[in-house]
């Protein structure tokens, strides 16, 4: 019952998946490969059709088209039980009338296993998980950060080469999260799964990516690294998406911007000619005193690990990542200069569209 | 300090809802032993023995039990095969949830007449047994109204039960079912593997305290009996209420030696009710 | 997901049964009422009459009306003792919650024939039995343990924070009461009331007992024509007695899409 890497397949491909979302068409001709030992995030607005998805890859689902490959092998028609593919519920589902040494044992035993063939690996992934004493418990009697690492060692012991989890981190305080984070880190290694993770918080998305995937207008808008998706949007909608602070106007001609900031090269290389929508984060830009463009500090917000505050400028305002040890006063009169470096820039939407609602 | 008073409170108000009948099990025991009551005979354990001796006694407790366990496993069968043929998005699976729970409320008299009218020896099932040449007069329909054996006591309770365990097997299906049976699936467990393991023990934990319920109240069950029942042997409550009508007053007598017995029965199926229900949240 | 095998025959049967099943009494009762003769082995009555129905102005009349102020009476009482029983039970924690439920199912799962036994003497003695306030209070036995153990689960339930939103918003216990809490559960309070109703309103042995005769509720009529032999006049008031419980079982489904009320 071990892993069987089928050679250089991925561990899981999805080649042009529709999922219907209720009655919403959902997500149409998605396509997507993970590798073994490959931690895939799928980010996207609630709504998206993003556990719908996960459904789907798991088999739980039918009226989907397309089709999903598991180790070189299509499960498109198999049943849940035959995909080697272990979907795990936003809050964890165990068993209520079996102990936390029986819910981890159910994939061996449901496989014909013996109750003693069955207890050295049960062992051993309790003892992966920190959970050896807790054996003979009920699961109700566990608390919400045990519940999680008993449904992780079970998944584990299923032997699965995909690894689904909804939204794991969710709604967790830090403490639990880390802990969590690190229960799902370390059985995935274990299992060498490939692991798909769906959830609409970035912050969950760079804790647990090797990969990124935006969900925009049912399909994957951007795959990529983590710090590439982040650093570069590929569109002004998956900026809007990823809560990119700034927005400002500017025109472009012959692969030159304007804008307030200046005059800069256009990162993209087309030729067009127009207005443009910009956008930039808290730490593209800088407050700089001997900077031409100066504006009017109107709050300032203190955060754990930084400091902004907001300048007016014109009309447009910004929010500027500053020191926290020398904050400006609201009132205050700054300068503030941008990095073009970190400016995006989008063609320009319709009227209006082009700053965070 | 508050903690405490809160306490005492609820417990108190659990005793206040509660204090009719702990009264009427004290008065019923005094009166079983003689102190009390109707046909006072001066203290003793006599009438106690006598009634606890006295076999009528103990085939009205078994006739109870035995047909309260037969109706409440029918129905309960039943409520379980339906919730899962029906469970879902299942064809048609609307119209059997509001057929399968349409006769709940209805009170246990109109059961009982609704069952005396249709399975008597000259009821409507008789009528049609004849009218179809399956028998040719009354005498050969088979006797299951006032028979020693309960038949349609049992029919009639479980028909008008099963609403009640349907309802709670369907509620059981659609709210904890989905989640554990897609674990369970995506665990490797096949759909034979996934009912035995998870949705029968789920289903079995969830309906213990309603099927529980349901036997207490067939158990205790008055007008059905009294309509369904034989003259010998009769159900508990008839035969409870006949000595408590008896002209001969210490025969009445008895009545609080039997109404004792009753409670017992009512006392532990309600500590087997709680014990259940904490069984069925630690784990179904 | 597979789980139940059932195919679509073998549904279609079972739909066809549980239809036999739910309307068989309805129609079985329907016809005795309005059957004139009818004798064995006639499957249809050769004649009809309305004689039964012509109760409504007499017997089976006067017996619906001591029911329903009987039994909403019941509903009444029962929900002043069920809520603030339920909720101060709600309050418990592990073995008080259990002993204390376990009290207040008591008076439910006893046998109601015991119970009125246990309680006729009380009743004689204070001069109650025989009256329409004796058999509404021996009714309010079960139907209080029933609500207290709805308003239980509600209480256990329920997010009760808005009261605590409402006292720090200037109102007073009494306040928070009359104009947050009882509006907010009046769903709840409808439902509890109904199952009040209900336990009343089929009641026998409790009737028999306390009522001693003198007070002929519905059932009792029901009960007596029946022991009679008087089906036709019996099926008629088994009919009126369907009828409110239909009501609110209807009033339950179109009012949440739920089948929440229950009497078992």
């Amino acid at each position: 019952m071990t892993a069987s890497p089928g050679g250089s397949a991925p561990a899981l491909e999805l080649q042009r998946l529709d999922v219907p979302f209720g009655d919403a068409p959902g997500l149409r001709g998605l396509s997507l490969a993970v590798a073994h030992g490959e931690h895939v995030v799928i980010v996207g607005p609630s709504g998206s059709g993003k556990t719908s998805l996960l459904r789907a890859i798991a088999g739980l689902t039918s009226g989907c088209a397309g089709s999903v490959w598991v180790d070189g092998r299509s499960v498109t028609a198999e049943p849940p039980e035959r995909r080697r593919v272990v979907y795990l519920h936003q809050t964890p589902v165990l068993f209520p009338h079996l102990s936390v040494f029986e819910n981890v044992a159910f994939p061996l035993r449901v496989r014909g296993m013996s109750r003693g063939a069955a207890n050295a690996r049960v062992d051993e992934a309790l003892a992966a998980v920190r959970l050896g004493d807790l054996a003979g418990r009920r699961p109700r009697t566990l608390s919400g950060g045990q519940a999680h690492r008993v449904a992780l060692a079970r998944a584990v012991v299923a032997d699965p080469a995909v690894l689904l989890l909804d939204e794991p981190l969710t709604g967790l305080d830090p403490e639990l999260r880390r802990d969590v984070r690190a229960g799902i880190l370390e059985m995935a290694a274990r299992a060498r799964a490939a692991v798909v993770v769906v959830s609409h918080d970035l912050e969950e998305a760079g804790l647990l990516a090797d990969r990124v995937a935006v969900l925009s207008d049912g399909g994957i808008g951007q795959i990529g690294t983590p710090r590439d998706v982040f650093a570069r949007p590929a569109t002004a909608a998956i900026a809007r998406f990823l809560g990119i602070a700034n927005w400002f106007r500017g025109q472009i001609r012959d692969e030159k911007v304007t804008c307030v900031f200046g005059e800069f090269c256009s990162p993209a290389d087309d030729a067009a000619v127009g207005p443009v929508a910009i956008a930039c984060g808290t730490d593209a830009l800088r407050i700089d005193r001997a900077s031409a463009v100066s504006g009017i500090v109107q709050s300032r917000h203190f955060g754990v690990d930084r400091a902004t505050v907001t300048v007016r400028i014109g009309s447009t305002e910004l929010s500027v990542r500053v020191d926290p040890r020398c904050v400006p006063e609201a009132g205050e009169s700054v300068g503030v200069v941008a990095d073009f470096a970190r400016l995006l820039v989008y063609p320009a939407g319709p009227e209006g569209s082009d700053s965070p609602a | 300090m508050r903690a405490r008073g809160r306490a005492t409170i609820g417990l108190v108000a659990g005793g206040l809802v509660a204090a009719p009948v702990l009264i009427g099990i004290a008065y019923a025991g005094l009166a079983a032993v003689g102190l009390a009551g109707v046909g006072r005979a001066g203290a003793g354990g006599g009438r106690v023995f006598r009634v606890l001796g006295d076999p009528e006694s103990w085939e009205a407790v078994w006739w109870s039990v035995r047909t309260a366990a037969a109706a409440t496993a029918i129905a309960a069968v039943a409520a379980v095969g339906v919730g899962l043929a029906f469970r879902g998005q299942a064809r048609g699976h609307r119209a059997a949830h509001l057929l399968s729970v349409l006769p709940l409320p209805i009170p246990h008299l109109v059961a009982a007449a609704a069952g005396v009218l249709l399975l008597s020896q000259s009821g409507v099932l008789a009528r049609l047994a004849y009218a179809v040449g399956l028998i040719n007069g009354p005498a050969q329909m088979p006797l299951v109204v006032g028979d020693p054996a309960g038949v349609g006591f049992v029919l009639t309770l479980a028909w008008k039960e099963f609403p009640f365990l349907a309802l709670v097997t369907f509620s059981l299906l659609a709210t904890r079912g989905p989640a554990m049976e897609e674990a369970a699936r995506t665990l490797g467990a096949t759909p034979r593997q996934t009912f035995r393991r998870v949705t029968m023990p789920m289903l079995s934990r969830g309906l213990l305290p309603a099927i529980i319920v349901v036997f207490i109240v067939i158990a205790g069950s008055y007008e059905a009996g009294a309509l369904l029942s034989g003259s010998h042997p009769q159900p508990l409550p008839v035969l409870t209420y006949e000595r408590y009508l008896d002209v001969d007053l210490s025969r009445r007598g008895d009545a609080y030696a039997l109404t004792l017995l009753g409670l017992v029965i009512g006392v532990t199926a309600v500590a087997l009710h709680e014990w259940a229900r904490a069984w069925s949240d630690d784990g179904g | 997901m597979g789980v139940s095998r059932a195919n679509a025959a073998s549904r279609a049967v079972l739909l066809a049964a549980l239809t036999v099943s739910a309307g068989t009494p309805f129609v079985v009762l329907g016809v005795t009422s309005a059957a004139g003769s009818w004798f064995f082995p006639a499957v249809w009555p050769a004649s009809w009459t309305g004689d039964a129905w012509a109760l409504l102005a007499g017997s089976l009349g006067s017996a619906t009306w001591a029911s329903t102020a009987i039994a909403t009476s019941t509903a009444a009482l029962s929900c002043l003792v069920g809520w603030p029983t339920g909720r101060a039970i709600a309050a418990l924690s592990g073995w008080r919650r259990h002993l204390a439920a376990a009290l207040a199912f008591l008076p439910v799962a006893a046998p109601a024939i015991a119970v009125g036994i246990g309680a006729q003497y009380f009743f004689l003695r204070v001069g109650l039995a025989g009256t329409w306030a004796g058999v509404v209070l021996a009714h309010a036995i079960p139907a209080s343990g029933l609500a207290s153990l709805y308003f239980l689960s509600v209480f256990l339930t329920v997010d009760l924070r808005m009261e605590d939103e409402a006292r720090s918003l200037g109102a007073g216990p009494w306040l928070v009461l009359a104009r947050v809490t009882v509006p907010a559960l009046r769903r709840q309070v409808a439902e509890a009331a109904a199952l009040g109703f209900l336990v009343s309103w089929s009641q026998v042995p409790l009737t028999l007992l306390v009522g001693g005769g003198t007070v002929r509720t519905l059932p009792i009529q029901v009960f007596s024509y029946l022991h009679a032999g008087e089906e036709r006049y019996a099926a008629a008031g088994a009919l009126l007695l369907v009828v409110p419980p239909m009501l609110v079982l209807g009033a339950a489904v179109f009012a949440t899409g739920r089948t929440e009320v229950v009497t078992a």
